[in-house]
């Protein structure tokens, strides 16, 4: 296996939960350990609520973690300078689900792409036309977009936009949040077939934080299923899929409604109940409340993340062990 | 009582712009046999909640039916007055939208919001609505029933609201329940909870569900038969299992050839090339022409009809009736 880009020790995330006493507060990653390999596609899977979205802000040390520790190649991202971890920023970058949000609407296209390049002094200003127009031929846009403004540009542009300027500083890490969600399914493959093209010509590494199975099954190398805050399952895609160890993953791709009438009444096994709530997570096994197998133990105890291999679950009861 | 609950003939809805009159819906054709749940799929902007905000009569303004018909158990609904409408409307055809949060009152509680409706269009007193909310909230699987009716929408989590939105929708037993994208917001897991209910609802009150979404996923589990719309356009429709068993129309193979498994590997998805046009200056022909890879010079030039191939599927192309190879 390739070494390790990025990694997480012990991650941990509180939020003060607004509203619900002075002390209360929310687990939003809880002893999270999770390695990225240098050109893997890792995908961070889960239901809202569940942590990704934070685990991969993590990860690029854009939000400080409660306990524990992020690194990326081998150095602790806390006990960098800024100066230091700015340059390291270079790296590591980010594509984000609403583009109408994270696309400055008073720029032009021109302005959004060469301000990663202007930031980092890359190169002379002069250059950075040139530059930007290099940028929309490997996403696939033509370069009359440079003189526009994102609203004038469909979703499926704007999120071209978005990858381009990920790529402006030609990072080695970049972390997918919901990158198709918003977009139409004939767009959504675009973009997919385009982020696959990347990885492929750059050697980028990248962590696909979705909630879509399928764009999980067709994108990801390996999955790290999540629940309240907690890994559930982490392994190679299709061993995850074709043989869940993990309850919860199992009742996920259960849910999934399968293009296919002819398999209709396969999920017959869906999962019963509501998410519990972050503020006040169940005691021991985070899923042990809508767990149809749960028992005495789970209240008790925190399932640790175990199994041979590279694919490993945190249940007390695993599925298929013989 | 007709065969059928809803029946469109040649709708067409416009929208004044100020680059022209846009024709978001243009000639839609539909019908949704008693009882049955039929899907209208397609993707943003090709005029399927227009279709359905047609139906209800809520076309926000300055939209406005420009032709056609819509039968709802025989009636034109076209022809009725706004107060005749409104009678209908949550009586015997009910809607629920994507959002439950922009649909609920945040300022009251759900379960008065759900009595409303039965003390407007049933006459019940404060007590009798109470009691047949209680009912209908715990009908529809919301936990602990009682206590949820003087919850407050933002105390409960999406899969509750939209369970609430239903209740509401289902409390005068409607005919015609419209439901546009109605899981599309929730969690896989909620998604699939919520699915099954609406399957229950159609079987245990024979309420018709005109089915409004883009998951050709949720179409395939739910529906009985399938309309897909492009730009304002009906191009193919069938019964559930013909359309999926053998598409025809070069839109909706590259729809599903779009969608990545579950089930299994692909190297790479179809992505259908270019993008949606522009609905104030429309292809001249066939409106997938300039996305389609198996188009003829005659498809730019002529609209296709909708063309039957037997067993009641519909196609809106011209190749359609070629043999495969």
């Amino acid at each position: 296996m390739n070494k390790i880009l990025a990694e997480g020790r012990g991650l941990t995330k509180t939020f003060p939960a607004k509203g619900q006493g002075r002390k209360a507060v929310l687990h939003a990653v809880t002893q999270v350990d999770l390695a990225v390999y240098e050109g893997e596609t890792l995908a961070l899977v889960g239901e809202s609520g569940c942590g990704k979205s934070t685990l991969g802000r993590l990860l690029l040390g854009l939000l400080p973690p409660t306990q524990g520790q992020a690194f990326f190649d081998g150095q602790d991202l806390a006990a960098l300078s800024p100066r230091d971890l700015r340059a390291l920023r270079r790296q590591m970058q980010m594509v984000f689900q609403d583009t109408a949000a994270s696309l400055n609407p008073r720029l032009d296209i021109l302005g959004i792409l060469s301000e990663p390049l202007r930031i980092h002094q890359l190169c002379p200003r002069g250059d950075f036309p040139a530059r930007c127009a290099a940028l929309l031929d490997q996403v696939g846009l033509p370069r009359d977009l440079l003189g526009r403004y994102p609203h004038e540009l469909s979703g499926g542009q704007r999120q071209r936009v978005g990858i381009a300027r990920a790529l402006a500083l030609s990072p080695r890490l970049v972390v997918c949040d919901e990158p198709v969600s918003a977009l139409d399914v004939s767009v959504q493959a675009q973009v997919l077939n385009l982020l696959a093209d990347l990885q492929a010509a750059r050697g980028l590494t990248y962590v696909l934080i979705s909630h879509d199975l399928g764009v999980v099954r067709h994108s990801a190398d390996r999955v790290c299923v999540m629940f309240l805050g907690r890994v559930c399952e982490v392994g190679p895609t299709k061993d995850l899929f074709t043989a869940p160890r993990h309850p919860y993953t199992k009742f996920l791709l259960a849910a999934v409604p399968r293009p296919d009438p002819t398999c209709r009444g396969q999920g017959e096994d869906l999962l019963a109940g509501e998410i519990p709530s972050p503020v006040h997570p169940p005691s021991g096994c985070p899923f042990r409340t809508r767990c149809p197998y749960a028992q005495e133990i789970c209240a008790q105890q925190v399932p640790p993340l175990e199994g041979a291999g590279d694919h490993q679950a945190a249940c007390h009861f695993p599925l298929g062990r013989a | 009582m007709e065969d059928n609950t809803l029946v469109i003939t040649g709708l067409r809805a416009v929208f004044p712009t100020p680059g022209g009159p846009v024709a978001a819906v243009d000639g839609v054709d539909l019908t949704v046999p008693r009882g049955t749940i039929v899907g209208l799929v397609g993707e943003s902007g090709c005029g399927k909640s227009v279709t359905a905000l047609s139906v209800m009569g809520l076309l926000p303004h300055p939209g406005r039916v420009e032709a056609g018909q819509i039968r709802f158990d025989g009636q034109d609904l076209t022809t009725l007055s706004e107060p005749a409408r409104r009678k209908l409307r949550g009586d015997r055809m009910a809607m629920i939208f994507q959002d439950p949060m922009t649909s609920l009152n945040p300022v009251y509680a759900v379960g008065r919001q759900v009595a409303e409706v039965l003390r407007l269009h049933r006459g019940l007193d404060r007590k009798a609505a109470r009691a047949k909310t209680v009912e209908l909230f715990r009908q529809v699987g919301i936990p602990d029933p009682a206590a949820r009716y003087d919850a407050y929408p933002r105390q409960l989590s999406g899969g509750l609201r939209q369970r609430v939105m239903i209740a509401m929708a289902m409390a005068c037993q409607p005919d015609l329940l419209i439901a546009d994208e109605p899981t599309t917001a929730l969690d896989g897991t909620i998604q699939a909870q919520i699915l099954r209910l609406m399957g229950q609802l159609r079987r245990d009150n024979g309420t018709a569900i005109l089915l409004i979404t883009h998951n050709m996923g949720v179409v395939a589990q739910l529906c009985d038969q399938v309309y897909v719309m492009y730009a304002g356009q009906i191009v193919e429709a069938a019964e559930t299992f013909a359309l999926f068993a053998a598409p025809r129309h070069p839109y909706t193979l590259g729809l599903l050839g779009a969608i990545p498994s579950v089930e299994e590997e692909r190297p790479r998805l179809y992505a259908i090339p270019g993008t949606v046009p522009d609905l104030r200056t429309p292809p001249p022909g066939c409106r997938f022409c300039p996305r389609c890879d198996r188009a003829l010079p005659r498809c730019a030039q002529a609209v296709p009809p909708l063309t039957a191939l037997g067993d009641g599927h519909l196609v809106r192309c011209f190749r359609a009736g070629e043999e495969e190879g």
